[in-house]
């Protein structure tokens, strides 16, 4: 049943904290005032993401986003398979030291059910935390101003992201990305990920492209993007070999399969995921572009 | 990274001092030769009425609105500890009760054994044993978490629910008493 916004009947607040064995997720108690707070925030995410007019697009890891977007992923993407098992785990232990130490602390989140028992978590990286810490305070107590020794807690005004609904809706992409470990796991899934692609595009030798992406951290987001596209077995050889060519991207044939050759690499893969495009508006003058960030564009019929 | 404090460690202290009410209150009316009843009378009263009186603040508290000290439990497995109760009134009350406080030596010799039993009783979580809770009617339940869940807690709790058997596969909405004791809304 898909989260009720209207009826939220609970809320919990937690923290992710580095630890020798790894990351850890904490509850800590929080009063009604906090869960008030949290709700807040939730409300202003959700309604940043679905603004009258602005709409969800899907997440690729080797778009350059900006600070804020509106984006969609699936808890089955293999992108967020570290907060799928975050999601679906209950009964987080309990500490309400949790943020005793704040130089440990990763991120924190909320927990809300609604009526149903429907869950959405809703995660923050704790950037402000730390830097509250630091600075120390100053606040208005009695009409002078003084330092405030304790350590404070202030919460952002919304979240970077939320799950529920078997997706997840992201706000700050930066966020996302860091508390997801995405370039660490793409990284782990480089060469599966060239398989993959391979697997779909069958007229390519990646076994160059292979050793390349292994050590090209652009080429890997690449290659993740890339991999996640449903299209890839209606590629044409033809009209790859003419886009290569318009682009000015040179490729090889051996034994019936394309392959970059040596500088072409990155092009090429650019090229897969839609992000090289040459424009020739003057004659016999090709302009090639690479676009780190780009939307799908309406075409008149 | 240090391993997680458990919090309220001096009321949980308390709730096992409340645990121990009937004794005090059986204590009060068999008296004893060595403090003078004026004394003894109520001194027994007060350890048994000021930690009951701790922890019925403590769930008012819970409960209350400013606070709302709430928390969602998925129920793994669940047993209904039944026996727990019967370790306590057969363990602790009785020979506790029947202990001879006639003379200095027993009478030190008493106190010394329940401060044991307490210490174990605050060390082991044992701080939802309480005849309080029985009187309200709930049951006590041991909660086993899942454990294939790799971030949820591995450590048993307690749920004080009315019901008959908790529903395992099922979440349950609870006010935190303890860290490890929780009680259905």
């Amino acid at each position: 049943m898909p989260f009720n916004f209207d009826s939220i009947h609970s809320v919990e607040f937690g923290v992710c904290l580095d630890s020798e064995t790894g990351e850890i997720y904490r509850i800590v108690p929080a009063d009604q005032s906090v869960q008030t707070a949290l709700k807040e925030m939730l409300e202003a995410t959700h309604s940043q993401l679905f603004r009258d007019g602005e709409t969800v697009s899907n997440f690729s890891p080797a778009e350059k986003y900006s600070s804020t977007e509106r984006l969609r992923l699936v808890l089955d993407s293999e992108l967020v398979a570290k907060h799928k098992t975050v999601f679906q785990s209950e009964n987080l232990a309990t500490d309400s030291h949790g943020l005793d130490e704040p130089a440990r602390l990763v991120s924190y989140f909320a927990i809300f059910r609604d009526n149903a028992g429907a869950k959405l978590m809703g995660f923050r990286r704790a950037a402000q935390f730390k830097g509250v810490v630091k600075k120390n305070l100053i606040k208005f107590l009695d009409d002078t101003l003084k330092i405030v020794e304790d350590h404070l807690f202030k919460l952002d005004s919304d979240f970077d992201f939320l799950i529920y609904d078997d997706q997840i809706l992201i706000w700050r992409p930066s966020g996302f990305i860091f508390t997801a470990d995405m370039d660490e796991h793409i990284a782990a899934c480089a060469a599966t990920n060239v398989d993959q692609v391979a697997q779909g595009v069958t007229f390519v030798d990646f076994t160059r492209l292979k050793d390349f992406v292994s050590n090209h951290k652009l080429s890997m987001r690449l290659i993740a993007a890339i991999r996640s596209r449903d299209d890839l077995a209606d590629i044409s050889k033809r009209r790859l070999k003419a886009e290569c060519k318009a682009a000015g991207l040179k490729i090889a044939e051996r034994n019936g399969k394309l392959f970059p050759a040596d500088g072409s690499e990155y092009g090429f893969l650019m090229l897969l995921d839609r992000r090289r495009y040459t424009v020739t508006l003057i004659d016999q003058q090709p302009e090639t572009y690479e676009a780190p960030s780009r939307h799908a564009a309406p075409r008149a019929e | 990274m240090k391993s997680h404090k458990e919090a309220f460690q001096f009321l949980r202290l308390v709730m096992v001092l409340s645990s121990m009410a009937p004794l005090f209150l059986l204590w009060a009316v068999r008296g004893s030769s060595l403090v003078p009843n004026h004394y003894f009378i109520p001194g027994c009263l007060l350890a048994a009425i000021t930690p009951t009186l701790a922890l019925v603040l403590r769930i008012k508290k819970v409960k209350s609105k400013p606070v709302n000290d709430c928390q969602t439990k998925f129920v793994f497995k669940a047993d209904d500890h039944k026996d727990h109760i019967l370790v306590y009134l057969f363990a602790t009350l009785l020979p506790f009760y029947t202990a001879d406080l006639q003379s200095y030596r027993e009478f030190g010799a008493t106190v010394l054994a329940l401060a044991f039993i307490l210490f174990l009783f605050w060390h082991l979580n044992m701080h939802y044993m309480n005849l309080l809770f029985a009187f309200q009617g709930y049951r006590v339940f041991t909660v086993t978490p899942n454990p294939q869940d790799p971030h949820g807690s591995n450590t048993p709790f307690v749920i004080l629910s009315k019901r008959t058997a908790l529903p395992e596969g099922q979440t349950i909405d609870t006010y935190r008493l303890s860290d490890t004791v929780f009680i259905e809304k």
